[in-house]
């Protein structure tokens, strides 16, 4: 895929932090240590701020970026 | 510990059935109680050993069948998925059994009564821990019982017997599309465990994914009550309110969503599987949100709200968001069981009075359930930021976030249908509590608040309908949360969580939010500012056949007594008449019998005591036998033709 990110973290990371699947992506580098903070303060929403407002930006930010792509498949199947 | 979850309940209930008379009413509340109330306790433990501590437990008790061909054991699986379905099961049990020891004091019946919602408790608990469909199964049919034994409880009510036998049966084209659904999956996989299911769905035929997962759905349709098989949850009422809190709102009818979350790495392989579901769903929650603003039994809103709000979770796992489907079934579960539980107090003070119309002006009388029953509402409208709009409003937000003509048709039916809820919750609000009194004196002589007993059960769940949805939402459907561990699958391709927070815009968001402000408010303005207004229009022919139609529930009754169940009751009759006790009983076991009968009469017919007969036999016999030997080529031909004379029907002459 164009202009995508570089994949931080790797299989096994994924693996051993239990990454849900459908979220081993881009961000999966800042769900490790998300998920380890909420796993420590039992899930409670008001714990792990930083961690989660990093973690959404990323998302956030990929998919702008996934948009982005989107858009340009679009125009060049326009002109096609 | 993980085994007396299971355990306490099926005691509870045997000692307060078996043993009623020993332990009398109060014993039965002590005992069941204290059980229930130590299962909820050991629930909480392991919500936090398994889900919080990421540890699944799993027992295999023994086997059960051991075919060679097939292979089954009794087998408990302790994952997320199970320990959250286990907390609003045992906590709302463990309340509504409470809460009964007050409710139904004054029954005569009471040990039966704690022993049936015990042995559900059982049931319940069997379905969500059992570790493969079959075990699953038992605990399905074991509700389903349970179901028909509360909701049958008054049993001399001419009305109750009516309406468990309709749930059973109900229930029962539910259970034909699960037992198919075990065939098919045990064809298919050649096992009915959920790991070897799972492991291999992702090799199968999508065909026979399809095939297995509509099974599935029509179980899940029965059991939670959606469109086409919901007639029996407002039926269903005519039970005791602590029985509608428990089996008919929080919990039983929960079970075919648990069906179809606990099946999501099967129906995640079928594609057009989840289009179905979806749909099903928006429908469900549309239609009886539709249904529910124009009933007038206190508890038939209720029960149509359940049915909407179950829609809901459907839906939700057609989307693929089956995290905010579990999230809103137990978020649901709490202010749900609030709200029953309060109607029962209403209706408890009002001389067991349920018609909303012979109500009004509550609010000054009992102020107390009237704000329990307004949390309840408010949480049910998806009021920010209470419960039930931690989950309501992420269901919708993920069916626009698809940005698929079915999630939008799923966001629109179930905007609109939140409009409604919100309609239908303060209608009900300014009817029973808001209005001017409407009721005969006499119900109003003797209004007094709900005793302390059941006044407990309330707060707590209260509480729950208020907090529970914030304390919880980063667990159950905090983006990424690693909660669930492989107990719900979602393809990834599926995800839309992701689109759902970033994508959507503003106006969309909060158009489920606006919408439910303005129904509620209409409401209020219709019942309560001006009723006479709301009643001119049923005065035109429109307003009055949409009334009907409303009221009439959509004549899904009507429509099901006359064109269905009329020619099947016809078919069953011929059937009985002319297959049953016609030819089966001419060839069956019956008819052997008879044949049997009228042959020994025949041959008594011989015996005559004169002697020219006999020696005539003797001869007769003899020139057969000479015959036989010389000119049949077969002897056995002969004995079949001597059979064949004796047996011939003939007149009795006795």
């Amino acid at each position: 895929m164009s202009d995508a990110p570089e994949m931080k973290a790797t299989q096994k990371q994924m693996a051993d932090a239990r990454i849900p699947l459908e979220y081993r992506d881009y961000c999966a580098h800042l769900l490790i240590p998300l998920n380890k903070c909420r796993g420590e303060t039992f899930y409670l929403p008001w714990k792990c701020e930083n961690e989660r407002h990093s973690y959404e930006k990323c998302q956030y930010e990929d998919y702008k970026r996934r948009m982005r792509v989107l858009d340009k498949a679009r125009l060049a199947e326009e002109d096609a | 510990m993980y085994l007396a979850i299971l355990t306490l309940p099926l005691l509870s209930a045997a000692v307060a059935g078996f043993l009623g008379r020993k332990v009398g009413t109060t014993g039965s509340h002590l005992i069941t109680c204290s059980s229930l109330v130590l299962t909820a306790l050991l629930a909480f433990v392991a919500f936090y050993e398994v889900g919080l501590c990421q540890s699944p437990v799993s027992i295999k008790l023994m086997s059960w069948i051991d075919s060679e061909f097939m292979l089954v054991s009794w087998g408990f699986n302790y994952d997320s998925l199970t320990v959250s379905m286990l907390l609003p099961v045992l906590i709302v049990s463990a309340l509504v059994h409470i809460y009964s020891t007050s409710y139904m004091g004054e029954d005569p019946h009471n040990q039966r009564f704690f022993s049936y919602l015990s042995m559900f408790t059982f049931f319940m608990l069997m379905l969500v821990t059992g570790d493969n469909y079959l075990v699953m199964f038992i605990g399905w049919e074991g509700v389903g019982i349970s179901s028909y034994l509360l909701i049958n409880f008054w049993f001399t009510r001419l009305q109750a017997n009516k309406a468990a036998i309709k749930a059973l049966v109900m229930n029962r084209v539910g259970d034909w599309g699960f037992s198919i659904g075990l065939w098919a999956i045990f064809w298919t996989f050649g096992n009915l465990d959920f790991t070897t299911v799972f492991s291999l769905a992702p090799f199968m035929n999508e065909e026979l994914i399809t095939v297995i997962s509509i099974c599935l759905l029509i179980a899940a349709m029965g059991k939670s009550a959606q469109i086409g098989l919901h007639t029996w949850l407002p039926d269903a009422m005519e039970g005791p309110t602590p029985v509608s809190a428990l089996i008919h709102a929080a919990t039983m009818v929960t079970a075919g969503v648990y069906l179809l979350l606990r099946s999501s790495p099967i129906l995640e392989y079928g594609s057009t599987i989840l289009i179905i579901i979806t749909w099903v769903g928006a429908l469900t929650a549309f239609f009886a949100a539709t249904t529910g603003l124009l009933q007038n039994d206190l508890k038939r809103v209720i029960a149509y709200s359940t049915c909407s709000q179950l829609g809901y979770m459907v839906f939700a796992c057609g989307l693929s968001n089956y995290s905010i489907g579990i999230f809103h079934l137990v978020n649901h579960a709490f202010f749900k069981a609030l709200l029953f539980l309060s109607a029962g107090a209403v209706i408890h003070a009002l001389n067991d009075e349920q018609d909303m119309r012979k109500m009004g002006g509550l609010v000054n009388l009992l102020p107390f359930t009237y704000t329990m029953i307004l949390i309840g509402s408010l949480s049910l409208m998806a009021l920010p930021f209470l419960t039930g709009f931690y989950s309501k409003d992420l269901i919708l937000e993920v069916a626009f976030g698809q940005y698929l003509f079915t999630g939008n048709v799923a966001y629109w039916l179930g905007t609109i249908s939140a409009v409604f809820t919100a309609f239908y919750s303060l209608r009900l609000l300014a009817l029973t509590f808001l209005t001017y009194p409407n009721g005969p004196r006499i119900n109003y002589l003797g209004t007094h608040e709900a005793p302390f007993i059941m006044a407990v059960p309330l707060v707590l769940l209260a509480i729950m309908s208020i907090f529970f949805g914030y304390v919880t939402k980063d667990l159950f459907i905090g983006v990424g949360t690693n909660f669930w561990g492989n107990s719900l699958f979602v393809h990834p391709n599926h995800v839309s969580l992701i689109e759902a927070e970033f994508a959507i815009p503003t106006f969309y968001k909060l158009l489920p939010l606006m919408g439910s402000l303005f129904g509620g408010g209409l409401a209020l303005v219709l019942y309560h500012v001006f009723p006479l207004f709301t009643i001119s229009l049923t005065e035109n022919t429109l307003g009055r056949t949409l009334y009907r139609f409303l009221n009439q529930k959509y004549w899904f009754d009507n429509i099901y007594n006359n064109l269905i169940l009329s020619k099947l009751l016809n078919f069953g009759y011929t059937t009985n008449k002319t297959l049953d006790r016609g030819v089966i009983e001419l060839v069956g076991p019956y008819g052997l019998v008879n044949v049997f009968k009228n042959a020994s009469t025949k041959i008594t017919t011989l015996d005559t005591g004169f002697i020219p007969s006999y020696a005539m036999y003797i001869f007769s016999g003899l020139i057969v036998f000479i015959t036989l030997i010389f000119y049949v080529g077969d002897p056995r031909l002969f004995l079949l033709l001597l059979w064949a004379v004796l047996l011939l029907p003939s007149k009795k002459t006795a």
